[in-house]
Formats: structure tokens, sequence, C-alpha cells
């Protein structure tokens, strides 16, 4: 009996990833085209006919924004908790928060994105709402991948550059974070994959149906999970919403896969998602 | 450490972007708490919290959340009821009893699962389960809580998976050895010793896969009904906190009641998923020391 | 050139030196022998202030290094220029054989094309490295072998011409020719540096070691001449140790 519990758990997974992989391909693939791609929704009720392009270029804006933003922050934020302050008190301070931060729902990051960009700063509903609230939602696992990037450093090399007397600065330009620099491109691709498919804070900050000017910061965008959830909460079309989700799963499929390769092939084997 | 100039400069740049990390973060939790608080204090926590009735735009604008509270308790542990046997029993197979290769395609599979965005979750969820649901129940409309649960339970089925399937490699070998010598079989084994050491990780794993599924948006958007009844089964049709917050913000006019109420909907999700990570937290430092 | 009064350490509550008072002159091969856990590695790494980035370490008393105060008012990168410590494990920074010898000369500003490369070539021939490697200086350091990685981490470190040179145990991962170059090595090398080794090896001690020192649970125990130390102790816990 146990055995079977076990076993049959073990199916139960594959089983679920195979329903969803069958269901995208099979009811989204047919309406995957170049035409797709690359035209604006038309049609009747918009996004009935045409393409997702629009929605394309907004969510790769989005994530620009805010990999741009969140980026140099996170990275400077990691270099500090492992090379200069390990140990310190405020170095356990932020540990603890950034591991916080990790857990809140993405939804509450669009609240605040919504009262402190769209209200209080009056950018409005707008590209650059959306995307800084991204980069905060993005911010905590960003510092906590590449904190372990650069943990994931041996410590000999950190040893030698103290017992010749050289700065931590020089030891990471010239070794440190070349060595890392795989993992961290690695960890930054997640982030993006993440960003990429988060709805719920651009729904309230960023993203409209459809966007009538040309992409720019202070305009609403369009972007593909919301374009999805359009679609089919409005029950506008069932394929070309299909169609959206394939298209979607398939550029975090990129990211992700890519980032695992890097992370296989420059360091060491890649243990369990973190 | 020498100190040379551009040293300085790094640590304090560096110094600089921690603390305003840290800073960021407290400012959501007063931000949250700041634009609420005028209706916690005009109209009272337990009214708010216990009041069933929510409408905004009425005559006499009603604001209190405790339907919603239901319905997030009813999706969260709905979903727990079905991902922790489901996550535990993948975590002890991938742990103790599958094959290598198998045991590898299985945590790729998950990983691959847990790339996958929540509001794809939520369409196939809503254009396949709830017709389903529908044609099988005969039942008129298909959304409801359960299916809201059924759908964040794959979600977070992957990281109760990771949780338990560290805690029981995380198990000296010698435990298992020491159940072989005596005769019993591996299931014994596993169930009788194995099972109650990894049980903190495990009860770990699942709490706060309980947090992310309460927090979860998109999915129960699409799949829990969005009625303002209370829930009273988990058949019922609900609209969880996150989703009241996901579909009022956008029309509610900026400072008023409404708005302040959707935020102190949004402060009582925070706390609420805060304080089971602050207790995973504790409870994790305390097993260690 | 290094003058030890009274020193005494401390990690976190464990006392592990008790008030050392030691001498090692220029141009010396000092050695410092006794059991494992007695305090010799402590007392390198408390010279070239390596000690204290392991957490929670006290000291008291007081290190001279050529007349200057290690601890007090001293900036500790500065004293690691000047008393450069070769590990055990031999390691290659991921950089090119040149770079290696580089990397502390770029750091302190060396700039110019034609100095760097007589640095190059100086260092490499100094630690007997030149032949075996003059072709290719440009391919990885991790290519070399254990005993050639040595070599070139002392060339790493005598590249920025420090006054002293610790080795702690420099020839334990090697092997026998290996060790017996890195020997020749350092004996010549004690003309230009003051040399403080740190070995389990008796006969290399008795090989390279002008003075030893005897040291364990923390206290020197006897400290005199090598032959002397060697052949005729006088305290009866190292000639125990010796009777091994």
């Amino acid at each position: 009996m146990g055995r079977i519990c076990l076993w049959g758990s073990g199916l139960v997974v594959i089983a679920i990833l195979l329903v969803i992989i069958g269901l995208l391909v099979v009811r989204g693939g047919g309406v995957i085209s170049w035409e797709f791609l690359t035209s604006t929704p038309k049609g009747l009720y918009l996004g009935m006919e045409g393409g997702i392009f629009p929605a394309i270029i907004g969510t790769v804006s989005l994530v620009a924004i805010a990999t741009l933003t969140a980026a140099i922050p996170a990275l400077l934020t990691a270099i500090y908790l492992v090379e200069y302050g390990k140990a310190s008190p405020l170095a356990h301070v932020i540990n603890f928060v950034i591991q916080a931060m990790i857990g809140i729902p993405s939804i509450l990051i669009g609240l605040f994105g919504y009262a402190c960009f769209v209200v209080t700063l009056g950018l409005g509903i707008s590209l650059l709402s959306g995307g800084l609230t991204l980069a905060i939602m993005i911010l905590p696992t960003l510092v906590v991948l590449m904190r372990d990037a650069l943990q994931a450093v041996n410590d000999d090399y950190r040893l030698l550059g103290e017992s010749l007397g050289v700065s931590r600065r020089y030891l990471l330009q010239k070794i440190i974070l070349p060595v890392a620099s795989p993992h961290l491109l690695s960890s930054i691709l997640l982030a993006m994959g993440y960003a990429a498919g988060a709805t719920a804070p651009i729904m309230v900050t960023a993203a409209v149906v459809m966007s009538r000017g040309s992409v720019s910061l202070l305009n609403p965008v369009m972007a593909l999970p919301f374009h999805l959830y359009i679609l089919f909460s409005q029950h506008i079309s069932l394929e070309r919403a299909y169609g959206t989700a394939v298209v979607l799963v398939l550029i975090l499929l990129a990211l992700n896969l890519f980032s695992l390769y890097l992370r296989n092939r420059y360091g060491k084997r890649v243990a369990f998602y973190d | 450490m020498a100190c040379d100039r551009k040293d300085i400069v790094l640590k304090w740049c560096g110094k600089v972007c921690a603390i305003g990390s840290v800073l960021v973060l407290l400012s959501l939790y007063v931000f949250i708490a700041g634009e609420s608080l005028p209706i916690w204090w005009d109209a009272g926590i337990l009214p708010l919290l216990l009041g069933k009735e929510w409408q905004p735009l009425g005559e006499s604008p009603q604001f209190g959340f405790f339907t919603m509270l239901v319905s997030t308790l009813w999706s969260s542990l709905g979903a727990m009821l079905i991902a922790a046997p489901l996550g535990i029993c993948c975590g002890i197979f991938l742990a103790e009893y599958a094959p290598g290769w198998l045991s590898a395609v299985i945590r790729t599979v998950l990983h691959i699962l847990t790339g996958i965005p929540s509001v794809v979750y939520g369409f196939l969820g809503a254009s396949v389960i709830v017709p389903w649901y529908e044609r099988v129940l005969g039942v008129p409309s298909g959304e409801s809580l359960f299916c809201a649960s059924l759908v964040l339970s794959i979600m977070v089925v992957p990281y109760i998976v990771s949780g338990t399937y560290a805690a029981f490699k995380a198990i000296p070998l010698t435990y298992r050895e020491a159940g072989y010598v005596l005769g019993v079989s591996k299931l014994y084994i596993t169930t009788r010793i194995l099972t109650p050491l990894a049980g903190r990780s495990m009860v770990s794993a699942v709490t706060l896969a309980f947090g992310r599924a309460a927090g979860e948006t998109m999915a129960v958007l699409m799949l829990a009904g969005n009625t303002l009844t209370l829930p009273l089964t988990w058949f019922s049709k609900g609209e969880p906190l996150s989703a009241l917050i996901a579909l009022e913000i956008g029309t509610a006019g900026i400072g008023s009641r409404q708005y302040q109420a959707l935020f102190a909907a949004g402060l009582v999700l925070l706390l609420f998923v805060s304080s089971i990570n602050f207790a995973i937290y504790y409870c994790n430092s305390r097993g260690r020391s | 050139m290094i003058k030890i009064k009274e020193f005494t350490a401390f990690y976190a509550k464990k006392q592990v030196l008790h008030t050392i008072t030691a001498n090692f002159n220029r141009k010396d091969i000092t050695a410092l022998i006794g059991p494992s856990g007695c305090g010799k590695t402590t007392l390198l790494k408390s010279i070239n202030r390596t000690a204290e980035l392991q957490q929670e370490f006290r000291a008291t008393g007081s290190i001279l290094l050529d007349g200057q105060d290690v601890y007090h008012g001293n900036d500790p990168a500065a004293v690691r220029r000047q008393a450069g410590m070769v590990l055990q494990k031999p390691i290659a920074l991921p950089l090119s054989i040149k770079e290696n010898i580089l990397f502390g000369p770029r750091y302190y500003g060396v700039r110019d094309k034609v100095e760097l490369d007589t640095v190059v070539t100086t260092t490499l021939t100094k630690v007997g490295l030149w032949n075996e490697v003059k072709d290719k200086l440009n391919s990885p350091a991790s290519e070399l072998s254990g005993g050639q990685l040595q070599r070139l981490s002392i060339g790493r470190i005598l590249a920025v011409n420090p006054k002293v040179l610790l080795l702690d145990e420099p020839c334990s991962s090697l092997d026998i020719k290996s060790t017996q170059l890195i020997e020749e090595l350092l004996v010549e090398l004690r003309e230009h540096v003051t040399i403080v080794i740190v070995t389990h090896n008796l006969m290399q001690a008795k090989r390279l070691a002008d003075q030893t020192i005897f040291m364990s649970a923390g206290r020197i125990i006897e400290y005199n001449a090598t032959a002397l130390l060697l052949e005729q102790p006088q305290n009866q816990i190292t000639q125990e140790f010796l009777a091994f």
C-alpha cells in the first residue's frame, strides 16, 4: 500500500507536467505563426484576431526596466554581504529582511507599487511604474541568488588575496567577479523569468488591454501574462489565449534552461531549485 | 584589508544598497499600513475583520473582509490538504525509493513546473478543470474554491517535495543501516525512523507552501468564482483577499474609503503571510541551536 | 628582523599562544616544529596578521617587523605585503602564469610594460621556473603541477618584494623531487628574505633551518640553533617529541 502511494506520487507529478505540455501544444500550437508573433491584436473584440506583438514588446520592456533597475543594487548588496560585511550585525539584519521579502505575495508588491509609483509619484499606469514595481519584486530573489554565486567562489582566492595584501575591490575585479560571472548571469536570467511571468503587480501598475501610443516610459503597456488573462476572462479568444500561454511559457523555459546551463557548465552541479 | 580609495567606495556603495533594500521592505509595510490607517481608525479593527458585508459602492458603504478571509483559508488550507500528502510522498519517493535516473527526471519535471507562471496555471485550470468539473458534477458553473485549491496545490507541490527531499537526504545513512540490520522492511524504516527525524523540516516546507498558496493571486482570480457571499463549503464560490485587491484597486477612487479598505485587506494578508514566515524562521533557528 | 615579545593570543575564550618571545634574524631560516595544535601556524599567522581573519582573535604583546610594530597603528595590508605567506596547498589564481606573478605588482601600481616583463622574468628565474614555463607564460596557471604551483606561489609573493617569507608546511602535499627543488630555492632565497617555515618534517628542518623553535601547547619549549636542538635537546618534552 505504501509502495503504491510512493510510486504513484512520482507518476502523478510526471503526469501533471505531461498534461500541461500536452494541453499547451495541442490547443495552442496551432495558433502560433509568424503573423501571430508580429502583428497587433485585431478584430471586433480586440484580440479575437491578429497577434500579440505589442504584448511581447511590453513584456520585454517591463523586464528590461526591472532588471536594469534591480541588478546593480542587488549585486552591490550581495558584494557587501559576502565580501565586506560578513558576520556583521548589519549583514544579519539584511539577510533576515531579504528572506522575509521573498515570501511577500506579488499582489502586495503591486499594491505598494500602485500607491508609491502610480499615485504618490504621479507616474500613472505606465511602463515605468510597472518596471519599478517588478524591480522591487525581483530584488530580494536577485540578492539571494547573487550572494550564493559569490559565496560559491573558492575561498582560497580570498585567502591568497589577503596574504598578498591586496584590497577586496582588486580581488573582486580581477578574480572573484570573473569567476562568478556565469553564475551571476544565471541569477539575472532567473530573475528575468520571474519578472516576465508576474501578472498581479503589473495588472495594477502598468498593463492595459490595448495600448494606443508607442512604447514609452510614461505610457501604459500591454504584457503577455495580462493579455492572456484578458483573452480568457473576457472570453475573447480561447485559441489565442492558448497561443499566448505557449509563447509565455516558451520564453520562460528558454530563460530557465539557459540559466541552468550556465550554472552547470561553469559551476558545481545544480541541486534542487533554491 | 588594504584600504585603497576604490575599495572604500565599493564598500560604501554596497552598504548603501544593502541598507536601501531594507528600507524598501520597511517602506512597503509602512505604506500599506499607512494608506489603510484611516479606515482602521474609523471603522475599527474587529468590524473590518469580522464584517461579512463588502459593499464599497452602496448607499452606505460596508467594508468587512471576513468573507474574503474565509475564502483565503478555504483555498489555501484546501490546497494543503491535496498538496501535502502528494508532496511528502513524492519527496520521500525521490529520496529513498526512486532509482537515480528517475529521481533526476522527476526533479527536473518539478523544476520546470516551478517555472510556469501562475497566470498560466490559472488559465489552464479555468479552461480545463472547470468545464470538466461542470460536466462531471452537472453544475452550471464550475468555479469554486475547490478548483482553486486543486490548481494551487499543483503550484506549491514542488516546494513541498523539495523540502521533504532535502530533509530526508540530510539524514545520515547510519539511521537506515540501523534499521536494516534489524531486518525490517524499507517502508517500516522510512515511516518509523526517518519520517520523525525529518518531521520538523517537512512541517516547515508545508507551512511555507501554505503561505505561498495564501498569497497567490492569479490562479484564484480565475478559479474561485469571485462572489462576495460567505463560502460555507469547500465547493462554494469565494473571493480570497488577494483576488479582492487585484479586482478592485484599479477602480477604487484614490484616497477613498474603498481604497483604504483595500489597503487594509492588503495589510491583513501581509501580516498573515509574514507571521507564517517568521514562525518558520523562528522554529528553524530554535531547532538549530 | 622579527622580534616577538610576550605575545599572547586567544581565539574567543581559548588561549592559543602563551607569552611567546623570540627573535628571527635577517638572512636566517627559522623552523617552527611541534605536535599538531601547538600553535605554530597561529604564530606564523600572527606575524602577517592573517590570524585575525578568523573570528574572535585577540592578542597582546608585540611583534616588531624591521622595527615597526605589526599590530598597533599599522595597516594589516601593508604588513602582509612585507611578510608574505605561502600556504600548504598550492593555489593557482584563475589567470595565466604571467598574470599570477603580476597580480601583486599590478595592484601596487606598476604599469610600465617593460617593468612588468622584467618582474615576470626575474621572479620566475628566482624560483627556478623560468626555463620550464618561458614558452607558456600566457597559458593558465592551473595547468602547472603541484610542485611548480608552489614555486609559482612563492614567486607571486616575491614579486612584491617582501622582507619576510612565511611558509606553512609548503611541501606537505608535494612529491620528493618537488620538495627538493623548493628546499634548494629557499636556501638561495635566504640571502634576500628572512624565512620562517612551519614544518612537520624534522629532516627538512635540519636541512634548511639555521635555528629551530620547538613549540607545544602554545608555548615555546626550546629554541636553539638547529643542530644543537635536534641533537642535544635540553628539555624533556623536546626529547620525547624527537624520540619519535
